[in-house]
């Protein structure tokens, strides 16, 4: 090689800056080509962006969402500022509704499945898939059932009711694992006793002054996180004309929502209901606090020994007093029932010993407490309510006794969402024709004879009665197509309609000609809205507009009368398993990110980072680093886990905030289909849970004890770079 | 005093090393300054798509890009768009086969652009064509051509020709009009 002499490097130098020169001059637009609509989508101009209100269906919260559509393509998904339940915050779940669209593993069009679970689809026309559903609908008569989930749109849930009822066949089954993890059946049942009707309860968290919740993830995954996280600013700013809130978590793993409180006390899983009892104890007894409270303190306390309680929660007695002056003495104190609560056994009494904190404090009803969904100014336009995880269990049980011939599944994942002895997939073999309106290919449609796919929600139509609607507005949240139905779908209300036209009893009770005419019945009987609006054409046109209908203030409610009376009572949850075969107690968490799993399809969602761990894309097991040093793991190194009732296999993930005898798994993986991202990653612990309904009818998510053994395998975590590893973090004092 | 490294190359190296950097610039802002519309051949285009014959006919403008007086963009028709009329006119020519054959297949067709400014430009045709400045004015009597090309030399230059002549001169030559 010649020499690099100071000539030769100036030469080389010139002669390549002259051809990057020129390469530059060459230009790339030459070759810029301009792809034609096929059919240009109506009104549309090349290149102008539009927005478009609906409403998000990756939970079950219904926030408005505001989409940007250019070119005849949704490209961007953010908070609608108008809407009154996430006041135009969106969370990533929401944010990642692009990916619900545009996933590549859509079902395009209707397909019948030759032979169950051989996934052999085999694509029929849509007037053949409709006529098989009519014709097993007419034979069926009222052996017909319905299992929705907690995502259905309201109207559809709303016809889905309409039919069973003319057909008379049971009520349509709305159980999936986000209700059932969170309970909004128990929650809403418990309203009952705590505000004498039943309904899911909204906590006015952001005109509270003091929060203790129990487990609730509100910032989370727990019923409303946008709404919530809202509140939550208010609750923490000063600028409303209140103090700024003081939040309290109790839970034996920190949470999202226990790392922003000032206080985390990682109790003694279990015991949750325990602590509420010492508080109206050392309330009724102490001296804190205005004497109404003392008073119904006293009511309502049972007759407890606080230092015992201290022993079993492994809260101090000085703890336990602090929290009961605090509550005793805040003006708008606030107690919140979450899953540990509403997962374990007793789980009605002990949201109730939990609820009469809410007594004590006053909050019913008021400013800062517990309120219900105000009544729908319209008949037959409600939110439809949860059912228990018992309901879910009697339909298996009709199933596999032969008693049902059709059933058709929305907007839940019955296969995935249960543990596998739960017995669903062996009940299906018992069911004549099982239908999925699945958009893709879940575990459970795995399952069907027949596939007639939804349009998503981005593409279709419908309504929904928010749950919980935030500030006592009742609100009813729109939905509308922001681009046109990228594949030769059919919206499953049109389906039904279309359906019960010939089927005995069901089309008189089902005349509308399609979806929009429904909706449009039910929505133009609404009474004024916030914003005004004269005249059918303009009030519809308003009502997709502005996201949906809500009333400019808040009706006038009576306040409600505590119908709890005293003394309540509540003991330690009974854990499955014994405490020396299985030393472990088993806190499962939904994802933040996948929520219940409906969160797995998209990539962007695997890829995004859990929040207080920074794992993505699997399923990992967290572990004290002392209890991980006693069986000698290291992050990644895989554990088999153990419950009575089943077992996993996951890598572990050394994290040093929750209990030392405490593991935690997150919920949202370990799905057999469900699109290329989510198929065959991770591992699905719902399988650790006892499938026999407690005794409130409820899933024992909370009440599991589990056993550890190293396999010897390891596997690398995914994790977010600079943040803890094996390092110094670890030795950070986490005092337990 | 340490000697910087710079300061081991010969004196006349550095003079040359400044004469290039000097020279860099210049060309490259000479390069900036020309660049400008882009132009194509006709057999680029994947249909030999007839201005002329259209125009005679009476089709004006708007009819096909019809959103240059809504848009920033004067817009290519949808196949739909042209399907409208050669379902039925000159359904025996093959460049109309082709079209229809797009059509049967639900593909998109993919025309080669002809005239494109620089992505640091942006340039809205509604707001000339809505002022009054005709098509022609920069895209040339298109009614005569059978193959649209690039008749004016989209520049800097070109663009203020006629913006220095305005009554909002101020704004109209504003950098930040066109630049943003």
């Amino acid at each position: 090689m010649t020499n690099l002499t100071r000539r030769n490097f100036i030469k080389i130098g010139a002669a390549g800056t002259a051809t990057v020169i020129l390469a530059g001059c060459d230009s790339d637009e030459r070759w810029v080509k301009i792809e034609t609509y096929v059919h240009a989508p109506e009104e549309d101009v090349a290149g102008n962006p539009k927005w478009f209100a609906t409403t998000c269906r990756q939970c079950a919260a219904s926030c408005g969402v505001i989409a940007r559509v250019i070119n005849g393509r949704a490209v961007k998904l953010e908070g609608n500022p108008e809407h009154p339940v996430n006041r135009g915050a969106l969370c990533a779940r929401g944010q990642a509704g692009l990916q619900v669209l545009y996933n590549p593993d859509r079902v395009q069009t209707a397909a019948r499945q030759n032979g169950r679970t051989t996934r052999d689809y085999a694509p029929i026309p849509w007037n053949q898939g409709i006529n098989q559903l009519s014709e097993a609908l007419n034979n069926a008569g009222s052996r017909v059932a319905v299992w929705t989930g907690s995502t259905t749109p309201g109207h559809l849930a709303d016809l889905f009711a309409r039919l069973t009822e003319a057909v008379g066949a049971p009520a349509p089954v709305r159980y999936d694992l986000q209700s059932g993890f969170v309970g909004y059946a128990e929650l809403a049942n418990s309203s009952e006793s705590a505000l004498g009707q039943a309904g899911m309860p909204t906590y006015d968290i952001g005109n509270a002054d003091l929060i203790l919740s129990f487990g609730a993830e509100f910032l989370g995954t727990w019923i409303s996180t946008a709404g919530y996280g809202r509140e939550y600013g208010d609750f923490r700013s000063k600028n409303v004309g209140k103090p700024r809130g003081y939040l309290v978590q109790l839970e034996p793993r920190m949470s999202n929502t226990a790392a922003v409180a000032d206080r985390w006390l990682p109790i003694r899983p279990g015991t949750e209901a325990l602590v509420a009892q010492a508080i109206l104890r050392l309330i009724a007894d102490g001296s804190d606090g205005s004497q109404e409270r003392r008073d119904l303190a006293g009511q309502l306390a049972g007759d407890v020994n606080v230092e015992d309680i201290a022993a079993q929660t492994e809260l101090s007695v000085e703890t336990l007093s602090t929290l009961a002056q605090t509550f005793a003495t805040t003006e708008r104190p606030l107690a919140i029932p979450g899953t540990p609560v509403t997962g374990r056994d007793n789980a009605a009494q002990a949201i109730n010993a939990i609820n009469a904190l809410n007594v004590v404090a006053g909050n019913l009803g008021a400013s800062g407490g517990i309120a219900l969904n105000p009544p729908s100014p319209v008949d037959g336009l409600s939110a439809p309510s949860a059912s228990s995880y018992a309901d879910a269990m009697d339909l298996i049980t009709r199933m596999a006794g032969g008693e049902v011939d059709v059933l058709l599944v929305h907007g839940a994942n019955p296969a995935f969402d249960l543990p596998a002895s739960a017995g669903f997939r062996e009940a299906v073999e018992n069911v004549g024709l099982i239908v999925s309106f699945a958009p893709i290919v879940d575990d459970t449609a795995v399952y069907a004879d027949l596939l007639l796919p939804d349009r998503v929600y981005l593409e279709g139509w419908g309504y929904d009665v928010t749950v919980p609607s935030f500030r006592g507005l009742p609100v009813i949240s729109s939905q509308q197509p922001v681009v046109s139905p990228l594949y030769d779908n059919v919206s499953t209300a049109d389906v039904l309609l279309t359906a019960a036209k010939s089927v005995n009893g069901a089309a008189g009770a089902l005349p509308w000609t399609d979806e929009v005419a429904f909706i449009k019945d039910m929505v133009l009987q609404l009474p004024e809205a916030a914003y005004p609006a004269e005249g059918d054409d303009v009030k519809w046109a308003y009502f997709l507009q502005h996201g949906g209908w809500w009333p400019a203030e808040a009706p006038e409610t009576e306040a409600p009368e505590a119908a709890l009376s005293g003394p309540v009572e509540a003991s330690p949850a009974a854990f499955a398993g014994d405490e020396g075969e299985y030393p472990y107690f088993l806190h499962l968490f939904l994802s933040p990110i996948l929520g219940d799993g409906s969160g797995a399809s998209s990539p962007w969602l695997q890829g995004t980072p859990d929040p207080m761990t920074t794992v993505s894309w699997q399923t990992w097991v967290e572990i004290n680093p002392k209890t991980a040093d006693e069986l000698d793991l290291k992050n990644g190194d895989i554990v088999k886990v153990t419950s009575p009732n089943g077992m996993i296999e996951a890598p572990i993930y050394r994290f040093p905030a929750i209990r030392p005898d405490t593991i935690a798994i997150p919920i949202g993986q370990g799905h057999e289909a469900y699109s290329r991202y989510a198929k065959d990653r991770g591992v699905n612990p719902v399988q650790l849970v006892s499938s026999e309904p407690a005794s409130d009818g409820n899933m024992a998510w909370s009440t599991v004890r589990v056993k550890i053994e190293k396999q010897g395998d390891n596997k690398a975590l995914a994790l977010f770079e600079s943040t803890i590893t094996h390092g110094n973090s670890e030795e950070a004092h986490i005092p337990f | 005093m340490r000697v910087l490294p710079a300061l081991l190359f010969r004196r006349r190296t550095l003079i040359i090393g400044a004469v290039a950097v000097v020279a860099l610039v210049v060309v490259l802002v000479v390069v900036l300054l020309l660049s400008g519309s882009v132009t194509s051949a006709q057999e680029d285009q994947p249909i030999a798509f007839n201005h002329q014959i259209h125009a005679q006919n009476g089709v004006q403008c708007q009819f096909c890009h019809n959103d240059v007086t809504r848009g920033l963009s004067a817009s290519i028709p949808s196949v739909q768009l042209c399907m409208g009329c050669h379902q039925s006119i000159a359904t025996d020519s093959e460049e109309i086969q082709k079209l229809t054959q797009y059509w049967n297949d639900g593909e998109p067709i993919e025309w080669v652009r002809i005239n494109e400014q620089p992505s640091y430009v942006h340039f809205n045709h509604a707001a000339h064509v809505n002022n009054g400045v005709n098509c022609g004015s920069c895209h040339g009597d298109v009614a005569t051509m059978s193959v649209a090309e690039p008749v004016a030399d989209m520049t800097m230059g070109f663009c203020l020709d006629c913006h220095m002549q305005q009554e909002e001169k101020e704004r109209l030559i504003d950098c930040a009009t066109c630049h943003y």
